[in-house]
């Protein structure tokens, strides 16, 4: 063992043994594919960050879908500088390509947003494990399938357990404001999420109009 | 865990630089859903948790102030991950935790090297949730005992305890089958 300083673990031939032994428990061989996910969601996470590449940048352009950025873009290059001239080369290019990352960022921050917003409602109206109706048990109300939370979570780029929180809090609204109101706030202190904080934000502010 | 490796790699990768969280994939995957199943004994969800796991940490890795502490930091994760599994709100869970031998897990290298990893994985599932974090974390995975504290976002001197603890009880459900001195080392 790497620290010895309990006095306990490094000479215990025992500790070694069950350690070892723990170690022959492997788990089933990983999911095909699973590298690339994870590779994907640091990409999607990090794509603002590119900061050497403008062919990345382009790309990254056409994955934002954003006419916007496009027409910002466009927009950008047709600035007039100080003197009254139009920028040209490298340093108008510049401008536009900085003008439309902008752009294309707040289109992919929007377009999440939206999907969450839009997941959040079709879970809300997902039927239960075990539904009672009328009889106002929140635990009951707010349980929804694991297979389905985790197809919502992966569409909506969020984890399954901030989704879950957040379905949650979604689904007892109407049951009762001040739990749901409760839920919201506690995920707006859990500080790991910044779209999943501004939907459970939203809807505190329809709650309490 | 390679400290000075690891932290260069997730400096780089706060940076945005792709091949440095590749590499920390390569380096944590494996272990951190062989950590997961070992606490979980869920099979069925260990990829599903190893993704949220890692998801978490890239959200999350502009604000890792010590990169120098990503080992400790990806289990502690992983320790929330799977702790919030457990939790009823998180839908419903399959079963979970080691069988005894009788019955049954796939034997990988000889039949009693599986019965011993059977018989000491069913008495770390009996041991209560801290304990079995901490036994887990500091003799499966060889985190220090600092580096346990931080995963586990507990006092050093606490985990120190449960570790103590921890050993104790396994120790006690151990003794009795013949699995508690090197004898019976595979």
């Amino acid at each position: 063992m790497k620290d010895s300083s309990t006095g306990h673990a490094s000479d215990d031939s025992g500790v070694r043994l069950w350690a070892a032994a723990a170690r022959g428990a492997q788990p089933p061989s990983e999911r095909v594919g699973l590298r690339d996910e994870l590779m994907r969601g640091f990409d999607a996470e990090f794509a603002t960050r590119v900061p050497h590449f403008r062919s990345a940048r382009k790309l990254y352009y056409l994955a934002a879908g954003s006419a916007a950025a496009l027409l910002l873009a466009w927009g950008a290059l047709q600035l007039p500088t100080n003197s009254g001239t139009t920028k040209t080369g490298s340093e108008s290019e510049d401008v536009a390509l900085e003008a439309a990352e902008r752009a294309a960022r707040q289109a992919i921050v929007q377009a999440r947003l939206e999907a969450l917003g839009a997941t959040l409602e079709a879970l809300a109206k997902a039927p239960a494990v075990a539904p009672v109706p009328g009889t106002g048990d929140h635990a009951t109300k707010t349980k929804i399938t694991y297979p389905l939370i985790e197809a919502a979570a992966e569409a909506a780029a969020v984890s399954p357990s901030l989704l879950t929180q957040l379905a949650a809090a979604r689904r007892i609204e109407e049951i009762d404001r001040q739990e749901a109101a409760a839920r919201y706030r506690k995920i707006l202190t859990s500080g790991s999420d910044g779209a999943v904080e501004q939907v459970a934000q939203e809807r505190l502010r329809s709650l309490f109009p | 865990m390679s400290p000075p490796l690891d932290g260069e790699l997730a400096r780089r990768a706060q940076a945005g630089d792709r091949e440095a969280f590749e590499q920390l994939i390569a380096l944590y995957l494996p272990r951190v859903r062989a950590f997961l199943f070992r606490l979980s004994g869920d099979a069925s969800r260990v990829d599903d948790l190893a993704q949220e796991v890692f998801l978490a940490a890239v959200r999350n890795l502009r604000g890792l102030d010590q990169p120098m502490q990503f080992g400790a930091w990806i289990f502690g994760i992983a320790v929330r991950v799977e702790r919030a599994r457990r939790r009823p709100s998180h839908g419903s869970i399959d079963q979970e935790g080691f069988p005894e031998p009788a019955d049954g897990m796939p034997a990988r290298d000889g039949a009693e090297q599986a019965e011993t990893s059977q018989i000491v994985m069913a008495a770390i599932h009996r041991l209560p949730t801290s304990l079995r974090e901490t036994f887990l974390l500091r003799h499966v995975e060889e985190l220090s005992a600092a580096d346990a504290a931080r995963a586990l976002n507990a006092p050093e001197g606490t985990v120190r305890r449960w570790d103590f603890e921890a050993r104790q009880r396994l120790r006690e459900m151990l003794e009795a089958r013949g699995l508690a001195t090197e004898r019976h080392s595979t």
